[in-house]
């Protein structure tokens, strides 16, 4: 009970300062580039979070949610430029559309087992990118511009600093929902459904209707990116919801750690800086990118959160005979 | 005889045939469990006694024939709605949650029970969903007390020994208050202790108002707990009675010691 209580304490610690640190961020003298990074890792927190409900808990692979993010990010963008209706109001209409495609996407590719989903997604991602860039009405390649910004009270969001403050008190509010899913009786019956499937109808319990309920969550979570998104970038293209986005979501997400929103949130910044990082490595960055997913994958396939937990353990092993050794 | 079941039985099963391909797993069998009973169902190895058990709870299609429980026909309805009806199920090869803890496993038990509203109702109503989350564990608590698996409660199931691991499963199947449980081989893998432990609670179980069906291979705890025995043999269902008919018959006698058997006693007179 103690322990458990401590490690409780701990996380409060550590969540407040990491907080705090994120607050006072933007007065460390980092250029707008870098908070323009940061915006970017919050928002692909969100989605990574997203992710997690269906492809960390119960392992089906979800590939479509660039497309997602794509469509939020679009219906912002038509709603306030074509429609000119209110950045509040289009993002209520943002949110509808996310659980909208997840109730037509999740309800036939989740009956299914196994590779079905990613199937669906892989296609539905592509589909959906190829209609924006085909379409009058979405300007095509060209993409949309002058989109306005959310703004409160007056005050828009409308520079990097700005946006920075607003997306990180949107990152605390999906990090305390996605918390909330993950230790309610939701995402309990999600990790029974990656433990052991068929006992879990025997429990009497709808897998389809459940899959579904965290499905929706997850592409909610993913069209609110989209608008924040349009909101930030002031301009949406076709280009930037492609199915390799949509894998950099996944390789987010196994990268940090199935199930952890720790991990996500780790995956999420790791691989949005990565590129910054190795800049160093010019031409050779992709090729040393993609050595060290691999790697992380293979020696490290429950992601960085357990490596802490690992080496712990290791440090024991090591240090038990040890000790040992000196009573004998 | 056909349409409406009589009031008495808790289950009835008329003419339930499963193929596989060619082969018939399950032919024409007809059981009939009485309220207030607890019935075994046993047989050789391959007898088609689990085939029978997930056409019953519905995690198997049946090919043919009906199923009748607490007067209503279940046989096209999916497994998790059969176990909202007040079917339990425990299985073969344990089928727990290792990653989740016993009181979580025990938990997930009763989440059908415990659900009211959607997921937005749940994520804003802190207070109502807290209250059912409570509710639920107050409830897996006391099951898992009754289990006696209380003390473990917060250890992960995965490393538990093989009985606690079998009696967490069965808790899990009380949480939803079923009507009727169906067992396959409760006993298996336990030692004298544990079992005469698990034939106690059945026992327990059963005075609380609860109907067992159970295949089981020891004999000691099938004519113990048994009202009623079904054999069955090749899919075939071969002799019907109590326990002391069954220990009697020949036909049964034959299914598990084969023809031989009985030259050798006639020659020994």
């Amino acid at each position: 009970m103690n322990s458990t209580k401590k490690t409780k304490m701990g996380t409060l610690i550590a969540a407040a300062v990491a907080l705090i640190a994120m607050l006072v961020l933007p007065f460390m003298g980092i250029n707008n580039y870098i908070i323009t990074l940061f915006c970017q890792a919050m928002l692909y927190s969100i989605i990574v979070y997203g992710l997690n409900f269906i492809t960390g808990l119960t392992g089906q692979m979800n590939m479509g949610n660039a497309a997602v993010y794509g469509i939020g990010a679009y219906i912002y963008a038509l709603l306030t430029t074509r429609a000119e209706m209110a950045p509040w109001f289009a993002m209520i209409f943002v949110a509808l559309a996310g659980w909208f495609v997840g109730v037509i996407l999740g309800y036939p590719s989740l009956r299914v087992k196994g590779v079905y989903l990613s199937l669906t997604t892989i296609a539905f991602n592509e589909i959906v990118r190829l209609v924006i860039q085909n379409m009058r009405f979405t300007n095509g390649v060209n993409g949309i511009r002058n989109i306005p910004s959310l703004g409160i009270f007056g005050f828009t969001f409308n520079t990097p600093m700005r946006t920075y403050y607003f997306f990180l008190a949107a990152l605390v509010i999906f990090t305390l929902i996605s918390i909330r899913f993950l230790k309610s009786k939701y995402g309990r019956v999600l990790v029974a459904i990656r433990d052991n499937i068929d006992a879990v109808e025997s429990c009497g319990i709808n897998l389809a209707d459940i899959k579904v309920k965290a499905f929706v969550l997850s592409t909610v979570f993913g069209a609110i990116a989209g608008g924040m998104y349009a909101s930030f970038m002031r301009y949406v293209a076709p280009n930037t919801f492609s199915t390799n986005l949509s894998i950099s979501f996944v390789v987010m997400l196994i990268l940090g750690g199935r199930g952890s929103v720790v991990g996500c949130l780790l995956g999420a910044f790791i691989i949005t800086f990565a590129p910054e990082a190795l800049r160093f490595l010019g031409d050779y960055y992709q090729f040393v990118y993609a050595v060290i997913v691999i790697l992380a994958i293979i020696f490290n396939p429950n992601g960085l959160v357990s490596l802490g937990g690992r080496i712990l353990a290791k440090i024991k092993r090591i240090s038990v005979p040890a000790k040992r050794g000196a009573n004998g | 005889m056909s349409g409406q079941m009589i009031e008495e039985n808790i289950l009835e099963i008329r003419g339930l045939t499963k193929s596989f391909g060619g082969l018939t797993a399950v032919d024409h069998v007809d059981i009939v469990v009485k309220k207030g009973t607890v019935h075994s169902l046993v047989g050789p190895n391959g007898a088609g006694k689990t085939t029978t058990l997930s056409m019953i709870n519905g995690t198997l299609p049946a090919t043919s024939g009906q199923v009748f429980f607490d007067g209503k026909e279940i046989t096209q309805e999916k497994a998790d709605k059969i176990a909202r009806m007040g079917i339990g199920r425990t299985f073969q090869n344990i089928k727990l949650f290792p990653t989740l803890t016993v009181l979580e496993n025990i938990m997930v038990g009763g989440h059908a029970k415990h659900t009211k509203g959607g997921l937005v109702r749940f994520l804003i109503g802190f207070r109502e969903s807290n209250h059912f989350e409570d509710a639920l564990r107050a409830e897996a608590e006391k099951v898992a007390r009754f289990a006696g698996v209380y003390d473990l409660k917060d250890q992960l199931v995965g490393n538990l020994p093989y009985g606690r691991q079998k009696m967490t499963e069965l808790a899990r199947s009380l949480m939803l208050q079923p009507k009727l449980i169906l067992l396959d081989e409760p006993a298996a893998g336990l030692n004298p202790t544990e079992r005469s432990e698990f034939v106690d609670m059945l026992n327990e179980i059963h005075q609380k108002g609860t109907d067992l069906f159970l295949i089981e291979h020891n004999m000691d705890v099938v004519m113990n707990v048994s009202d009623s025995i079904t054999v069955l043999n090749f899919g075939k269902k071969i002799a019907e009675g109590t326990p002391a008919e069954i220990q009697n018959n020949p036909d049964v006698i034959k299914a598990y010691l084969g023809d031989g058997y009985q030259a050798i006693e006639k020659e020994s007179k």
